[in-house]
């Protein structure tokens, strides 16, 4: 077990009668790129906050490099912000205001100088030393926030949604830099974000948050493939969502009864009883329609609707009448020739089944 | 002959495109003209024709009783020559500065706390500060000759301690009391501009600033302090004009000793009836207060000049 570079044990944050932090604990490796990940009001930002000393928790420890900073104020605590709307200080020049931690430090100005130079060129923003807040862009300013949290080499480096405000290539754009300087410095990240693809894309490891309590930690893949909870395998990446009862347990599989139809699909390590009420998930990109080879599982149904997408084709059927399934296949592979209210054959693999008790149904989020 | 039909066409187009634009124009200017009537005859009435007409008075003089129609610098040049008025006036100044000074350290208290550690009864608070205002000037004045005066609330107070045996004569009819009357009157002037500035600072601006390992004194320093300076420069200009002309309170609660540059202006317009003086030695008032009020804009004033 390797020492955690940040450590949270029993944190609870209430406020008022709210409770925004509910009992989470989990650890955080140098050099790691984490995120938390989670819908609005999870807890996720007022965990980075209590990391980074600007909120304290009401039960908990937090330990830093091993030494207990639960009563430590922030400016004591060697982590650094990045805050999502910059807080770039509007009176003082850019130069200022990345000297302006050094300064706290009582670094001298001809001392920090070079430092501030090369942090301006790690961030490509040393034509601006003398503009002030007000004459940058959202992505410039973006930058020289994340310059100033890093020029005095923090051991972690805290970012709270701080891609949010920026449109979508730019965006695209700031994510790979900022993979780069994480990498570049080696600087442990903990990274706050709603949008799982950023989290995905980005991250060593992701604590997906929901209601204060953390749902599941893991590597993007296992978050992607091997949700723990239906909240989980809702919030990442698209899924469809059936009901179903399980009529049968063999030595490898269950059987699971939704409407005509039986599923099958790998007995993992949860034990459910015969005759219960299950949530049964599959990957829309799982899912092939009109396939020449067998599949595990094959459904009939009825063509509903057929969104393009640009490089893909969002495909809804039904059965039953009421009961939808979406599959996301190929320009290519579909034929746009097929009929509303055509029979197509669904069909995907019993190791893309996923199933969980019922009664974490009302934590499915519908919206993302 | 199709170039030069061409060419004639294009002038047309030409010609049109000017006369149309011309029309937006004269259409726009008249629309400017109409928007800008109210506010010009409302300038002129109520500062430009007086203050023209103060300027005019200042050139005069007067013999015995009679207003003489000459152009005359005389009345300016007793400002200088006579030393009761530049004297005075340089009191007042001096005075108007303490009265602006102390007004803004015992705002700025009040004002960081209510804008920004109070959070439930932040508007009730800024009303009590506030509220006084409504109440008519010369009664807040009146009320600190109760305060001060020899069965004053202060003297009381004293003597119930113990400190004192009899009541002290020291606080009211002086330059005292008009200094502590003058501040009291300034500080919801300065309140008001400080507690907008205070306010408007971004809490993320403090937590980052924290964050970047400014503690609480650091981050006021360098942080809030600078980012009131507006709130601060108006405050500081609005208090110290309004202390500066005053001659109510040096009246009320001046006596002798605590007599101001208003109250001579005043008197030139009461018994002593030398208009002319009067309207100089206002217009040298002016002029001081003009270049404070500039001198406060270059500073830094540049939202909230006028709260």
């Amino acid at each position: 077990m390797d020492k955690f570079e940040i450590e949270l044990t029993n944190i609870t944050k209430r406020f008022g009668n709210v409770t925004a932090v509910n009992n989470i604990s989990f650890g955080i490796r140098s050099g790691e790129f984490f995120s938390l990940l989670g819908p609005s009001g999870c807890g996720k930002t007022t965990t980075l906050r209590m990391i980074a000393g600007l909120e304290d928790p009401t039960l908990g420890r937090i330990l830093l490099s091993g030494k207990d900073v639960t009563n430590v104020p922030p400016h004591r605590r060697n982590v650094n912000t990045v805050f999502q709307d910059y807080a770039i200080f509007p009176h003082m020049n850019v130069y200022e205001n990345i000297y302006f931690p050094l300064r706290m430090r009582r670094i001298p100005r001809k001392v920090a100088a070079p430092r501030i130079k090369k942090i301006l060129e790690t961030v490509n923003m040393s034509r601006f030393e003398n503009r002030y807040s007000g004459q940058l862009s959202g992505g410039q300013r973006q930058r020289i926030a994340l310059a100033r949290a890093l020029v005095n080499e923090p051991k972690a480096l805290l970012l709270d949604e701080p891609l949010g405000a920026l449109d979508f290539k730019l965006r695209v754009a700031m994510q790979i830099a900022l993979k780069d300087i994480q990498r570049e410095f080696g600087i442990t990240f903990i990274y706050v974000t709603h949008d799982q693809l950023e989290a995905i894309t980005m991250s060593d490891r992701i604590a997906v948050m929901n209601d204060g309590i953390i749902d599941q930690i893991g590597t993007p893949d296992k978050i992607y493939n091997k949700p723990k909870t239906a909240f989980v395998a809702s919030f990442i990446g698209e899924m469809n969502f059936l009901e179903g009862k399980l009529i049968r347990k063999k030595d490898d599989t269950l059987v699971v009864k939704i409407a005509d139809f039986e599923v099958i699909c790998e007995r993992g390590e949860n034990d459910f009883l015969e005759g219960e009420d299950m949530l049964v998930c599959v990957r829309p990109e799982r899912i092939s329609i009109n396939s020449h080879i067998k599949s595990g599982n094959e459904i009939i149904a009825k063509l509903k609707r057929a969104i393009f997408r640009g490089s893909k084709f969002e495909i809804t059927v039904t059965f039953n009448n009421n009961i939808e399934l979406v599959s996301t296949v190929e320009d290519k592979g579909w034929n746009k020739s097929f009929n509303l209210g055509e029979n197509l054959k669904l069909g995907w693999e019993k190791e893309d089944t996923i199933v969980f008790p019922m009664d974490m149904k009302n934590r499915i989020i519908r919206y993302k | 002959m199709i170039e030069s039909k061409v060419k004639e066409k294009l002038k047309e187009e030409k010609v049109k495109k000017t006369t149309a634009e011309a029309d937006v124009l004269k259409r726009k200017r008249k629309t400017l003209i109409l928007m800008m009537l109210p506010i010009s005859v409302w300038l002129l009435a109520v500062v430009i024709i007086p203050v023209a007409t103060m300027l005019n008075m200042s050139f005069k003089q007067v013999e015995g009783f009679v207003l003489k129609d000459v152009f005359t610098v005389n009345n300016y040049l007793k400002f200088f020559k006579v030393e009761m008025y530049w004297r005075l006036f340089l009191k007042s100044f001096r005075m108007a500065f303490i009265v602006a000074i102390v007004a803004i350290i015992i705002s700025y208290p009040l004002a960081y706390f209510i804008a920004r550690r109070i959070k439930k009864f932040k508007n009730i608070l800024f009303m009590l500060i506030i509220v006084p205002l409504w109440v008519s000037y010369l009664i807040r004045i009146i009320a600190w000759r109760s305060i001060l005066g020899n069965r004053g609330f202060l003297n009381v107070f004293l003597m119930q301690l113990g400190i004192i045996k009899e009541p002290l004569e020291i606080f009211l009819y002086n330059q005292f009391a008009v200094i502590i009357t003058l501040i009291y009157i300034a500080i919801p002037f300065v309140f008001i501009p400080l507690y907008t500035a205070l306010e408007k600072i971004p809490d993320a601006l403090i937590s980052a600033s924290r964050d970047l390992g400014a503690s609480g004194a650091r981050t006021f320093m360098h942080v809030v302090l600078p980012l009131s300076r507006p709130g601060l420069v108006t405050g500081f200009m609005l208090s110290f004009i309004i202390a500066l002309g005053d001659y109510i309170i040096p009246k009320e609660l001046g006596g002798v000793g605590g007599i101001m540059y208003g109250n001579v202006i005043w008197h030139q317009f009461g018994l002593i009836n030398d208009w002319p003086l009067g309207a100089a030695l206002g217009f040298i008032l002016l002029t001081v207060a003009l270049i404070v009020l500039i001198l406060s804009r270059k500073l830094g004033s540049k939202e909230g000049v006028f709260f």
